[in-house]
Parts: C-alpha cells; structure tokens; sequence
C-alpha cells in the first residue's frame, strides 16, 4: 500500500508546476472573457452617457463622459427603486419558501421507499424545464378569464381570483411559481448534504433518548449547515436575477407591481434613447448589492461554522 | 516547372473556388403567421433562380425583440442585408441604405403616397413599403344578429355613446361575457386618441401637442370603459389575451386591425366583420405599415438593394397581400381577389377607415420620437387603467416624456 503511494506521489511529481494551470486554464479563460470583462467594462460604460451604438464620427450618436452623475441620477430614479424595492420583497418571500420547500421535500425524499425514484423525478423535473415555459403554462393556470385555476373555483362556487390582476397576488404568483419551479433544483442539494451526514450520529442521539424533532434540530440541522448556506447563497443570487418567469407571467404588470431590477435594466438600456451608460451604473449597483449580500451571507454562516 | 504548374493549378482552383462562393444575403424577418416565413422563403428560392450566385440565411425574430435585436446587429457590425420593419428606428437610421442610391429617385412612385412620404427621409429612401395596416373593431356579427340589433353602414357609423350601448346590448342579450376587448398596445389606444380629437405632435411633427383637453378627455372615458366594465380589466390590467376572448366568442367587439383579417378567416364558429369605427369628435383609424429596407454597413448592401426591390415589386407584393390577406403598399396592384367575400369586405372596410382618418394618424405613429415614447405611454395607459395614476397624472407623465423623445430625436 505504503509502495502504492509512493509510487504515486512520483509519477505526480514528474509532472510540471504549470500542468495544473493549463488544465483550468479553458474555463478561467471563458469565465474572464465571457463574466470578468464584461463586467468590467460593464462599470467603465457606466460613467458614460450613451446609446446602444457609439460612433463619434455621427452626430447624436457619441458618447460623453459624465464622471458618477450616472450613479447620483439611479439614486433617486423612482423607476428603479421600485425594481429594487420588488427584487428585495421577492427574494425575502422566495429564498426561506425554496428553503423550507426543498428541505421539506429532501427529508421526505432522502428516504428509501417504493416509487422514491419517480417522486425524487417529479420534484425535479419543474427544474429541467425553462421559466419561459414555466411562465407560459401558469400563465395558463392562473389566468383571469381562461385559466383553470378561476375554472375550477367557479366550479366549486367560488369567485374568482385575480391571480395576476391584482399588485399583491401577482407578486405572490410569481413567488410560488419561481419556489415551484426550483424547489426540485435545491431538493438535490440537500439530498446530497443528508446523504454525507454518518449514519452513526443519529444511532447515538437514538441511544441517548433523542426524539425524531430532537434529532433533526441537535444532529441534521448542524451538520446540513454547509449545504444550508450553499442553498441559501444560490437561491439568492438567483432570485436576484429573476426576469423570464415575471416577463412571461405578468410582463411586469399590473402597473409595474412585479417589474425587478433585471427588467428594469434592459428595458432603460434598450428601450430608451441613449440610456446605455444609465443601464450599466443600474447593473453595477446590483451588483454591488449582490455582492454585499452574499458577503454577508458568507460570513455569517461561516462564523456560526465557527461557533 | 512541375512546381509551377502546380502553383498555377492551385491558384486556378483557389480563384475558381472564389469566384463560385455563392454570396448569402442575411435576412432578419419576424411575422405573425407561419405562412408568412413559408412566403418569404419561396420568394427566396425564386429569386435565387432568377439571380444565380446568390443564397439566403434567414433569421427569425419575435416582433417584441426586433428593434432591441437590430440594434445589437448594428453595434456589433454584422447588420442583416435585409430587414423587415415596422417603426422609424433614429438609433439604427444613419446605418440604413439610402435605396435611391441603387434603385433611383423614383422607386417609391408606385406606391401609396402617405407610405412613400414616410420612406422618404431628408432625401433618402429608407425603404420599401410591404404592407400597410389599419387599425379597427372588428365585430361578432352572430352575436349582433342574435340580440337583433343592427349594425350601422360604413358611411353612418356610430358615436361611441351608440356603439357601447349598442355593444353592451348585444353582450346582455346574447349571454356572452364583455362588450368590449382592445389590443393591449399603444398604438391601438392612439385610435380612441385620435378619435378624440387629440394629437400627439404640432403638425410639423416637431412640437408636443399631446397635453390637451381632449387627451384627458380620452384617459377619462378610457378609465370609465374599465370602471364600467366595459373592458375586462384582466386584459390591460392582467395577462389576458384579448384576441383569445374574441376568438373564443366571449367579446362582442375587439379593437385591433387589418393584420388580423388572415387568421379571423379561420373562425368557424361565428360570423364576423369590420368596422365601422366608432367616434367621440374624429372619424379615426391608425395608420400601421411594415417596410423592408438594408443597411450600408451589410456585406452586401447591392444585392440586398435588388431583392427589396424584387420583394416589393408589383408582382410578388400582390402576392404576399393575397397570400397574407394584407393591404398592399403599392397603388398598381388593383383590386386583389382574397378568395374570400369576408376577408375582402373587411379589408376595404378598414381601408376606408383608413382614408377618411385625420393626418395626424398617419404622420404622429411614423414620427421617430412617437416610438421612443411608447413604453411609458402603455405604462401611464395601465396606470389609468388599474386606477394607480389619474388621468391628469398619465397626461402629465406622457407628455414629459414625448418632450424628451423629441429633444432626443432633434439631436439626430
């Protein structure tokens, strides 16, 4: 065995230091041209005034150097705080429920029963599909006039229910649609963070009289810290970036109840007449935010690892 | 000597090759109808047939994303060679081919003269008219006919006070669910604009006109159709489709336009027609056209010149009308047989709509500051429709921004 090793560690050795470089050298590569420039450059646009097309040489279509008016005039554009305002309720109402959701699911899943592999399916399969189809078919759910749902309930007698009519239930509709759909997605991630959790921990706690709650509190619940935060960093930047399901589902409407910064951005960048620069001092102040909340996210779950 | 012939060979079946590449003309298309792609890729291969050399790549593009998309195109220096559009874009305007260039001064002369005036741009011709489309109510006639009530001859029309209790009669009397269902897009609600005597620009297309009492004389009334039920709320204020309401016979009347006459010609169920549109002080329709048109920095703006040409000429225009039951753009085309007595009837009905509207429905949709101002104007429309904004606020806001449109488009 001892031989083994050896033997191993020298065939590493004989390879040069830069081998490992080359080898994550393609995705470092795509990941700087494709994330990393445009972001930068993304933050250099920012303190233009400028449209979609820059040629100096033809008049109106330049672009002119603003210094941080950009990032003053966001500061006090209604228009966009209202998109951050929707983003944060969003996020704040989505993350726990895709929390709660799919750690309910994993702790019903994880477990080895007749048809586990079908239903592990079903739960995952909403997150396969693309919002864009997952918004058309709510759309055909919850519509007003046409939709199942109000059929069903006039058939049970009830009035029907603006789903995606009024301001309050179209957020919440796009908030149960975004958990149903990536429930499954985060189901997985548990399942997995269950499944590393030895066995022999929850023999001990049974030996020692814990109960089931007990248990799930004193031995699941800290050793799924890891996968807890994973989940919790993710369905955030994600809910961050909503924009398919609500541009399908609502279209950013009634009003602009349920338009998020996402949308906001594209529409000012490629919708209005030299708005590009503004665009990207929108795009560079989410993502700061994104940043800052995942900071955040990151130190306080790795101080309680800590504690 | 061997290596030369070699040489020589190589070069010969090098330039050979060269010469045969065939040169492919991009082409940006969206459409509503899937016959419409099956006309234009046909159009295509006739061509390619009548000008050997040539191929085609066609790209297609869902309309809410066209200009969005021409406008990346043009940033990234790869423009299609040839487009189909439908607004006056100033972003993308210094990069379109001036057409008179290649197909001289006068090629916009067959056709309609309020169209050709709209391609024609500070001396250029910015492109070809493919169709034009006006905007109108379209009305269940079955339902009419069961409630008994009559519809007015073209000519008469009705005020909107006769035509909704009209409509609200007809919803009452034959059990179906809405008097009243309107496209949810703003160029639609510019005909109640219109119809109400208000414009969006001064005459000369470069003052802001929209801050009017007839504006918010229409914001009101258009409050009221919602308020009172007219309209379902669920459309302008929700998700729903008002052409599937119409379609599914649970409208009465549909606000919307000649563009829909093709796939109207399907409905089974129910019998139906055009018009006549209804009027507060303005008899009113609203202009609409789509125009094919290329780009100077194209590879091959020359030879996308000459396809636009052979696409709008005589003989392939009357076709696409025909086959797209559209009205045709040219004036040489004649009287165009639909095959179809409803079709055509309908389509002449909103053709007169067209020409008895003031020129304010031609000239404010074509002005390049009306398509910079539509986001917010729909916004401001919702806002008033969901009760958000009161009439004088949505005035206020859309006006602001129609300033802006024209400052920007001044500029250019």
């Amino acid at each position: 065995m001892g031989d083994t090793v050896s033997a191993g560690r020298r065939r590493m050795r004989q390879y040069p230091a830069w081998v490992p470089y080359a080898f994550i050298a393609p995705s470092v590569l795509i990941f700087a041209l494709f994330i990393v420039w445009p972001a930068l450059n993304g933050f250099y646009q920012s303190v233009f005034t400028r449209g979609i097309i820059v040629r100096p040489d033809i008049p109106g279509l330049g672009a002119a150097y603003v210094g941080l008016a950009n990032y003053e005039r966001v500061l006090g554009d209604e228009r966009f705080l209202s998109a951050l305002g929707n983003t944060l309720l969003f996020s704040a109402a989505t993350v726990p429920l895709i929390m709660l959701l799919s750690l309910a699911l994993a702790l019903v899943l994880q477990k080895r029963f007749r048809g586990v592999g079908a239903a592990r399916a079903v739960v995952y399969w909403p997150s396969m599909i693309s919002f864009i189809m997952v918004g058309i078919a709510w759309k055909w759910i919850l519509n007003f006039e046409s939709g199942i749902a109000n059929y069903l309930l006039g058939l049970a007698g009830s009035p029907k229910v603006g789903w995606l009519v009024s301001p309050s239930l179209a957020m919440a509709s796009i908030v149960g649609v975004s958990a149903w759909a990536s429930a499954g997605f985060y189901m997985v991630m548990y399942i997995g963070g269950l499944n590393s959790i030895p066995e022999v921990y929850y023999e001990a706690a049974l030996i020692d009289g814990a109960s089931s709650l007990e248990r799930f509190r004193y031995v699941t619940l800290p050793l799924l810290r890891p996968t807890i935060l994973l989940v919790m960093v993710l369905a955030t930047i994600n809910c961050f970036k909503v924009y398919q399901q609500s541009r399908v589902l609502t279209a950013g409407g009634p009003g602009r109840a349920t338009v998020f910064l996402v949308q906001n951005i594209y529409e000012e960048a490629f919708k209005l007449p030299n708005s590009v620069g503004y665009a990207s001092a929108q795009s560079a102040l989410f993502f700061l935010v994104m940043l800052a909340l995942t900071l955040v996210q990151l130190r306080l779950g790795g101080r309680d690892g800590e504690a | 000597m061997k290596k030369l012939i070699l040489a020589l060979t190589l070069f010969a079946f090098l330039a050979g090759g060269l010469a045969a590449a065939p040169k492919e003309l991009s082409v940006l298309w969206f459409y509503d109808d899937p016959s419409e792609l099956e006309f234009l890729k046909k159009a295509c291969e006739d061509y390619k047939a009548k000008v050997p050399g040539l191929e085609f790549k066609i790209n297609t593009v869902p309309y809410a994303d066209l200009n969005s998309k021409i406008a990346q195109l043009v940033a990234g220096g790869t423009p299609p060679d040839v487009v189909k559009m439908t607004d006056y874009r100033a972003e993308v305007a210094p990069f379109i081919q001036d057409l008179s260039k290649s197909l001289g001064k006068d090629f916009l002369a067959p056709f309609i003269p309020g169209i050709a005036a709209i391609m024609n741009r500070e001396g250029k011709i910015i492109g070809a008219p493919l169709d034009v489309t006006a905007n109108g109510i379209i009305l269940n006639k079955s339902l009419f006919d069961k409630a008994g009530v009559r519809i007015p001859d073209q000519k008469t029309a009705w005020t909107y006070a006769e035509f909704l209790k009209a409509i609200t009669k007809v919803r009452d009397s034959a059990g179906v669910k809405f008097p009243l269902v309107w496209d949810v897009t703003p160029h639609r609600w510019l005909t109640f604009l219109f119809q109400n005597g208000a414009q969006v620009f001064t005459p000369d297309g470069k003052g802001n006109a929209f801050n009017s009492p007839a504006t918010l004389a229409t914001f009101r009334a258009w409050g009221d159709f919602f308020k009172n039920g007219i309209i379902p709320q669920s459309t302008w204020g929700g998700t729903e489709n008002p052409r599937d309401l119409f379609f599914s016979g649970q409208a009465v009347a549909w606000m919307s336009g000649s563009w829909q006459v093709k796939a109207m010609s399907g409905i089974k169920d129910f019998a139906w027609t055009a018009g006549p549109n209804p009027y507060v002080t303005t008899r009113s329709s609203v202009l609409g056209y789509k125009y094919v048109t290329g780009f100077s920095t194209s590879k091959y703006p020359a030879e996308a010149a000459q396809f636009i040409k052979y696409f709008t000429s005589k003989e392939v225009n009357s076709a696409y009308a025909k086959a797209l039951m559209t009205i045709s753009s040219r004036t040489d085309t004649g009287t165009i047989d639909y095959g179809s007595a409803q079709a055509s009837s309908a389509l002449n009905a909103l053709a007169y709509e067209l020409a008895i509207s003031p020129v304010a429905a031609s000239t404010n949709p074509s002005n390049p500051a009306m398509s910079l101002s539509y986001d917010r104007l729909k916004e401001s429309i919702i806002n008033v429709t969901i009760g958000k904004s009161s009439p004088e606020e949505a005035v206020a806001a859309v006006s602001k921004v129609i300033d802006e449109a024209l400052a920007a488009t001044s500029k250019k």
